[in-house]
């Protein structure tokens, strides 16, 4: 049972979610967007977080778009990562969510909503970081709309300016058509926090991760992307590329930090021989 | 616009029936269904999410009831545990002692029977990711598995 009262609000309009955000805030209240809301429920009920109100986006028929439009892929906030992976417009996003939670959460659980939340591992957003060039976000709020290319969008957290949420994630439809890979890496169970997830996409000749789990935050690496696409072995490759990593390796109770380096070292090169197969 | 600021009667369809509830706007599902409406086949376990014993059929989808509010189930279509009468499935949980303690069960049937919905050809792996979903503490997966599997087998025949 959660122990405090709020409001609940459903939207049915980008504009009505917006307005209604800023009418609870000029009365002194402290209202907060909400897409899939399994993040917000479970750390209310545990009295960590506390909202006056709830703004439900999800069913806002622009964060329920999932479709291909002219030469891009468009996936809104508000659709569920069981949907996404049923729909498989971007097998790479696909993998990257199917191993988020477990599938009845994935029924719940929204693109917005693992890319806003307070966990670190933020899986989704791997496959966007892949192609920062080629990937724009939708937002909306007080303002109106803007378009945010992703790099600025996502630093390793969803940058919004105060009233925006997100609408809509677009990547260009090429981004489909790599060889790509994403891998989660657990401690014991299938269903778990990861020691890492590691997406990889090779473009051409150049090969391209994004890492998760390893550090506080999502990131990606030029450094590291230059070093996995030189002429070496897989292993040598793999190896030094672990080796750019700063010393901020994640060392917890599920696995060392020098556990997670070997680990993402063997995973790297066995990502390596597979898609370079 | 849908608001729900304050107690009111909200009508949730729950086994087919129309059901009026008054929850608080932060109740969950979980809460309603077992509190007001004693559908108390709807467990609470962790009430994180995590073990699936509070899972209910939502728009032929498990959702475990715990991480939705009650607001927002308004006008989609719930199934308990109390809405399957006499399935394959339940008689398939007897035949192969699909249960020990039994309280992770209800959870199960709800979990496997929007399995044998949604994807009534699924093979073994997409069956075991669903019921991934789901603990039992009883360590009781090989028995349900061979459950859920037995009955998915006799309709892919």
């Amino acid at each position: 049972m959660i122990p405090f009262s709020f409001e609940y609000h459903r939207a049915d309009s980008l504009e009505e979610a917006a307005l209604v955000y800023q009418q609870i805030q000029a009365s002194g209240q402290k209202p907060i967007y909400y897409g899939g809301g399994t993040e917000i429920l479970t750390m209310a009920r545990l009295a960590q977080i506390h909202f006056d109100a709830v703004i439900d986006i999800k069913q806002i028929p622009q964060c329920q778009r999932l479709e291909r439009a002219d030469d891009a892929i468009v996936f809104g906030a508000g659709v569920s990562l069981d949907r996404i992976g049923q729909a498989n417009l971007w097998p790479l996003l696909s993998q990257a969510g199917a191993r988020v939670a477990d599938h009845s959460v994935r029924c719940k659980i929204t693109l917005g909503g693992n890319l806003a939340g307070t966990l670190p591992y933020r899986e989704v957003a791997l496959p966007f970081m892949l192609f920062s060039s080629d990937a724009h976000g939708l937002v909306f709020g007080p303002g109106g709309s803007r378009d945010v290319p992703f790099k600025e969008l996502f630093n390793g957290q969803l940058n919004l300016r105060p009233g925006e949420f997100l609408v809509e994630l677009r990547v260009a439809q090429f981004a489909a058509e790599v060889p790509a890979l994403s891998v989660k890496k657990t401690r014991l169970d299938w269903v778990d926090y990861p020691l890492f997830t590691v997406a990889m996409v090779r473009v051409n000749s150049e090969i391209r991760v994004a890492f998760s789990g390893v550090t506080g935050c999502p990131f990606i690496s030029d450094a590291i992307n230059r070093t996995l696409s030189a002429a070496a072995s897989w292993d040598d490759r793999a190896q030094s590329a672990v080796a750019h990593i700063s010393d901020s390796v994640v060392d917890d109770l599920h696995g060392s930090a020098k556990y997670r380096r070997f680990l993402l070292t063997r995973t790297l090169a066995d990502m390596l021989a597979k898609i370079e197969e | 616009m849908f608001s729900y600021t304050t107690r009111q009667s909200l009508i949730l369809q729950v086994n087919q029936d129309a059901l009026t509830v008054t929850p608080r706007p932060s109740d969950t599902l979980l809460y309603t269904l077992r509190q007001e409406l004693g559908f108390t086949g709807a467990k609470p376990g962790c009430e994180n999410g995590d073990c699936g014993a509070c899972t209910v059929i939502f728009d032929n989808l498990p959702l475990k009831s715990c991480l939705m509010l009650t607001a927002e189930a308004v006008g989609h279509e719930i199934t308990t545990v109390e809405g399957l009468h006499h399935t394959a499935l339940q008689d398939a949980f007897m035949d192969h002692w699909a249960f020990q303690c039994g309280y992770c069960t209800s959870g199960f049937l709800t979990t496997a029977h929007a399995l044998l919905t949604r994807h009534p050809d699924a093979d073994r792996q997409t069956m075991v990711e669903w019921l991934r979903s789901n603990l039992c503490r009883c360590t009781g997966y090989q028995e349900i598995g061979d459950a859920v599997w037995s009955v998915l087998q006799a309709r892919q025949t």
